[in-house]
């Protein structure tokens, strides 16, 4: 099982500095596990997001939609038609369990980057699979009673901005954090008293 | 709430009233697609007649989009329009996902 991380740390003060990581899960990982959990987690923990914070709940739920979405339309390429059938959703989800099991290459790549002066959180996220109708389901079609298509609607939503690439392989979200910056604040408040 | 440890699960059972026929169905942990099954069965094997169905999130941590999906799928199964479904407890950071998606105007969460 191969899952590669990357990070790079400027300072050790969190969030008052620019960082930037990777990682990068095999189609092993991907079957064997629901790894994107431990990312969130890494990612918040790096935040210092705690969970009565907005942009907790928010960026859970960014980084959960888009791994689903890479893998189901990306490396699995699933159809979220299927949704639409009587009880579809539980016919995408078997479906994505056989095909799932049945898969044997393919990786998730996601690159975060921080930018502490905006607060500004860039989401990375490219998979190996041939893209998907992301027109369709990017959420500018968003019907009420759908069952297809919420996931991207969600990130849309949360984001500042979303942009596809290479036919929906892969996507580029721009999120701002709405905590405050406590150690930078701090910082500032001593110098001001010095002067 | 408690915090979402890194392997946490989804816990799913529900409690029948006879007086209204109402099926109350609680979600602990993650509502997410690892809830499916257990979820579907909650209301398909409940082996009442049931009039209203509570979805009770007080110890949701998270809801996703499958999640939502199965929420649909329940409303259909409960007729569509004409379902009863109310969905309470709701911590306010689901509840703005729902209101995202205005699947507020869907059901009745309190």
């Amino acid at each position: 099982m191969s899952q590669k991380f990357n990070f790079s740390f400027n300072k050790d003060v969190v969030n008052t500095s620019d960082w930037n990581m990777q990682f990068e899960y095999d189609a092993n990982v991907i079957k064997a596990h629901h790894p994107v959990t431990d990312l969130i987690n890494t990612i918040q923990t790096r935040l210092s997001l705690t969970q009565d914070q907005t942009s907790y709940i928010e960026l859970t739920t960014i980084i959960n939609e888009l791994y689903n979405n890479a893998v189901d339309h990306g490396l699995v390429a699933l159809s979220s038609d299927i949704k639409h059938e009587p009880n579809g959703v539980y016919k995408y989800y078997q479906l994505r369990k056989e095909r799932l099991d049945a898969l044997t290459s393919g990786s998730v790549k996601f690159d975060f980057d921080y930018n502490a002066e905006q607060n500004l959180l860039t989401i990375e996220i490219e998979d190996t699979g041939a893209g998907f109708d992301f027109e369709k389901y990017s959420g500018k079609l968003f019907v009420l009673h759908s069952f297809a298509g919420r996931g991207l609607y969600i990130v849309n939503a949360l984001a500042d901005q979303v942009e596809y690439f290479a036919n929906g392989s892969k996507i580029r979200v721009y999120y701002t954090l709405k905590n405050k910056i406590a150690n930078k604040s701090i910082c500032c408040d001593i110098l001001k008293n010095r002067r | 709430m408690s915090k979402l440890s890194k392997h946490s699960e989804v816990k799913v059972s529900t409690d029948y009233s006879n007086s209204d026929h109402a099926l109350t169905i609680h979600i602990d942990g993650r509502f997410d697609f690892r809830a499916l099954h257990d979820f579907r069965d909650s209301y398909e094997k409940a082996g009442h007649e049931v009039a209203k169905y509570v979805i009770d999130l007080k110890s949701s941590e998270y809801l996703d989009s499958s999640a939502l999906g199965m929420l649909l799928t329940l409303r259909d199964y409960a007729g569509g329009d004409n379902s009863d479904i109310q969905i309470i407890n709701t911590p306010s950071d689901i509840k703005r996902i729902l209101y995202i998606t205005k699947l507020d105007s869907l059901f009745n969460i309190e």
